[in-house]
């Protein structure tokens, strides 16, 4: 199969630009200056680019950005935020459950009786990832920076929060005669 | 990669890049192939794993940019040419004397590539 070589370079231009921003400035040009000079080389030398090298050379370009990305997480501020972020979820999602064990605890008909783990675990889980989701809105907020600036990242964020909130909402509502102690509850 | 974990071993890439470097200064491309030449076609390396080591060797002093010419070989587009530094040339020389007491190890409990089986 003939590829041509202005057209591959078309796209792994493309390919290039989902580097992160520092890396793509500092050897994006000199990424693309040598993938044009691999083709220019096989097809000088065989008169065509093999289909199986392109496939090697996108490949092995798209695992250098997930690297480069997974890098910069690890080593820059998002990774120190993630963590902050995440703790923080999970303390307030927790704190956010605690009322309804109170109540189960309280109002529990026998002693010998089950206690729902599984729901609270899930309800705490469903709470952790609505906050772990809200915060980083907030501190946008907080930073005066646009919510706005990324509205592909905003609309999932906001559609995944309402469905998480009705689910918890749902469950809240559908478990509060348990846990207020109502006799042949389910 | 910072300079003072340099005593660690060098990951394939960044071995072969310096090895390819200790020769002379060359580009992006450059490097490739003789990455390539030097491991009689064992070790094709890709831009992404070139570029992605580059920058690190580059941040732990290993190599540095040298000037943007012309290869008359190539294009009339001016490229970057890396070389080693000092600290790189360092690296590879521990890395080769590294590899030189691992052979003689083996060597020493007769071990040769035929009677192994390597898996990386």
């Amino acid at each position: 199969m003939i590829f041509e070589q202005k057209t591959v370079l078309i796209i792994y231009k493309k390919l290039v630009a989902f580097y992160p921003p520092e890396f793509r400035e500092q050897f994006g040009e000199s990424m693309k200056q040598t993938f044009s000079d691999v083709c220019r080389e096989h097809k000088r030398e065989f008169h065509k680019i093999p289909l199986g090298l392109l496939i090697w050379m996108f490949m092995e370009t798209s695992v250098g950005i997930i690297k480069e990305h997974f890098i910069k997480l690890k080593r820059g501020k998002n990774m120190e935020n993630f963590k902050i972020n995440f703790k923080s979820a999970t303390i307030i999602g927790l704190i956010s459950v605690l009322p309804f064990i109170t109540l189960e605890l309280v109002n529990r008909r026998t002693l010998s009786q089950d206690f729902p783990f599984p729901l609270f675990v899930f309800l705490w889980l469903l709470a952790t990832a609505f906050i772990f989701m809200l915060m980083p809105i907030v501190q946008t907020v907080q930073t005066g920076n646009k919510i706005a600036a990324k509205p592909a990242v905003l609309l999932i964020s906001g559609v995944f929060m309402v469905i998480i909130a009705f689910l918890w909402g749902s469950i809240v509502v559908d478990q509060m005669p348990c846990f207020m102690g109502v006799p042949n509850c389910d | 990669m910072s300079s003072e974990n340099q005593k660690t071993s060098l990951t394939p890439a960044v071995f072969h890049i310096l090895l390819a470097l200790s020769s002379g200064e060359l580009h992006g491309y450059g490097i490739m192939k003789q990455v390539e030449a030097d491991s009689q076609g064992q070790v094709k390396m890709g831009a992404g794993t070139l570029y992605g080591s580059i920058k690190r060797m580059l941040d732990a002093g290993l190599i540095k940019e040298s000037d943007k010419r012309i290869d008359p070989q190539m294009d009339d587009e001016r490229r970057i040419y890396y070389q080693i530094t000092g600290v790189g040339e360092k690296a590879l020389s521990d890395e080769i004397a590294r590899y030189k007491h691992i052979v003689k190890l083996a060597k020493k409990l007769k071990l040769s590539p035929k009677t192994l089986v390597y898996d990386f």
